[in-house]
């Protein structure tokens, strides 16, 4: 489980000023639920995810994963983001078990399954120059079951993919996510990922972000829930939100 | 291996070329000046006769510049590059020492020659290749600097996400990600080197040691009035600084090879 609570983080800026970035963040995402957050290009979802992360101390509030304090990047918690998260100068296999300590066979077993089940065999000694864009997503993911995260957190990790592959990626998160049970928080700016990704949708202000919204979406687990009715309610019930002025 | 052989054509085509131009001139010169004054430029082939009969001598002396060298290039590759790097990633210290590095950096090396020179013994091999060291230290601190401040911040929070340590941050991200612009720092080096290695070698003369190096063989050949052996002199540091020269493209070739997929 992941608590967030009155979450507020300053970047020091040039002059000794601070630029507030997130201001009284308080949410709550069940261990094995998926979270989807939207906002306005700028507002702070990256910072939100690199502090779930462990990668930047906030100034205040409280952060925990499964009753610990975020205090430094763990192994049960994974990170994908956008472009650049696979090291070009590194294999398919490398990127992979990044970080990873492999003891014995039974890791490399696991490992070998993972890229497998992400249709990336035979891929191993590729560099990241020579996979498609989807190709890259799948190694990325396959990092994140790799190394056996419970907590797996993606900053627009789409959004460089063209619409098919985008659809197709979007379905294998839905299916991992079934299948390993993981706890699934994903930044997005787009709407329709949000609702076919998100079991909540959680909508962030503008700079400094707080939450402004909390659209629940329990009908979403199923690919087929794309053509639905309720899907495109949803959708439009979301989009609302961003037409209306955020106070 | 297509691209290997189209390079190793071009640099056959290359030599060739200028040994033409250079068989040109020569003619040229000594068709329009009086022939005292056209002997300073003698043509290839009177040049690379020198070898036969004084390859001993040009081969010691090819060594020496060439240990210097590669001395010089590689003490200052193992303190210059750690240090740029960790200039260039760590955010305080980037703005702590940078002003200090573009200071020192444009500041003519040459200045420091005869200090150096009396610091270390005058003429002493310590004092060439710590020039050499000084002049190349720089340019190759600078390009570390600029290539670890400029890697991809997503780069390393990705590899710190996945659980790797800071210093291994620099084993598997920064230093990976600098090494294209500290290879084209290094070809730039190896030019610098050897004009500082060749300055160094012709400024003393004391104990003519038979490694005193091409610098020494050049100059000495030119007070001797022996310009074939001038020029098989500079043919010799060509040699040298092309065959280094390959060394490098081979290593960077490997060491970067998913830059060439
Ligand atoms: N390392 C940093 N230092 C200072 N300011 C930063 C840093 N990273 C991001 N910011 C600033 O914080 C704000 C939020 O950035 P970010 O979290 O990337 O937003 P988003 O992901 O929502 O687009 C922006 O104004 C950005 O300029
Ligand atoms: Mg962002």
């Amino acid at each position: 489980m992941i608590e967030v609570e009155d979450l507020h983080l300053a970047y020091p800026q040039a002059g000794g000023m601070e630029n507030p970035v997130l201001a009284g963040v308080s949410l709550r995402v069940e261990r094995g639920a998926s979270l989807a957050i939207l906002g306005p290009s700028g507002c702070g979802k990256s910072s939100f995810l690199y502090v779930l992360a462990g990668l930047i101390r906030p100034t205040s509030g409280r952060v925990e994963i499964d009753g610990h304090p975020v205090e430094k990047p763990r192994p049960e918690v994974a990170l994908i983001l956008q472009e650049t998260g696979l090291l070009p100068w590194k294999t398919v296999w490398q990127n992979a078990t990044l970080g990873l300590k492999l003891q014995g066979v039974a890791d490399v077993k696991r490992i070998k399954r993972a890229l497998r089940d992400l249709g990336l065999e035979g891929f191993e000694r590729r560099y990241p120059a020579q996979l498609s864009g989807g190709e890259k997503k799948r190694v990325s993911l396959a990092r994140a079951l790799a190394q056996d995260a419970t907590v797996l957190l993606m900053d627009e990790p789409l959004a460089a993919l063209d619409a098919l592959t985008k659809e197709q990626t979007q379905n294998l998160i839905l299916k991992l996510w079934h299948k390993h049970g993981f706890t699934l928080v994903l930044v997005t700016h787009d709407i329709e990922e949000a609702v076919f990704l998100g079991q909540r949708i959680v909508i962030f202000s503008g700079r400094p972000a707080r939450v402004v919204g909390t659209i629940p979406n329990p009908e979403m687990g199923d690919p087929a829930y794309r053509q639905s009715q309720t899907f495109f309610d949803r959708v439009r019930e979301v989009r609302s939100f961003f037409q209306v002025p955020t106070p | 291996m297509k691209a290997i052989r189209r390079q190793t054509l071009g640099y056959l085509l290359s030599v060739l070329v200028l040994l033409v131009l250079w068989q040109l001139l020569s003619w040229l010169l000594e068709a329009t000046l009086d022939p005292r004054r056209a002997r300073v430029l003698p043509g290839p082939l009177e040049a690379f006769l020198v070898f036969p009969r004084h390859w001993r001598e040009i081969g010691n002396h090819f060594l020496g510049t060439g240990a210097r060298l590669v001395a010089a290039l590689l003490l200052s590759l193992v303190t210059a590059v750690p240090l740029g790097l960790w200039v260039g990633h760590e955010r305080r210290v980037r703005e702590l020492l940078s002003p200090l590095i573009y200071t020192a950096y444009p500041i003519p090396k040459v200045v420091f020659w005869p200090i150096l020179f009396v610091l270390l013994g005058i003429g002493s091999e310590v004092s060439k290749v710590a020039f050499a060291v000084l002049v190349v230290f720089f340019q190759l601190l600078v390009s570390a600097r600029d290539a670890a401040a400029n890697v991809p911040k997503d780069y390393v929070l990705s590899a710190l996400a996945a659980g790797l340590s800071r210093p291994k941050v620099y084993w598997h991200v920064v230093l990976p990600a600098a090494l294209p612009a500290i290879f084209t720092s290094l070809r730039i080096s190896l030019g610098l080197g050897i004009f500082a290695i060749y300055l160094a070698e012709t400024a003393v003369q004391l104990g003519r040691s038979p490694y005193a190096g091409l610098g020494f063989y050049i100059n000495s050949s030119f007070k001797a009035f022996s310009f074939e052996s001038v020029f098989a002199g500079i043919v010799a540091i060509g040699i040298l600084g092309l065959g280094l020269y390959v060394l490098i493209e081979i290593a960077e070739r490997w060491l970067c090879r998913w830059k060439y997929l």
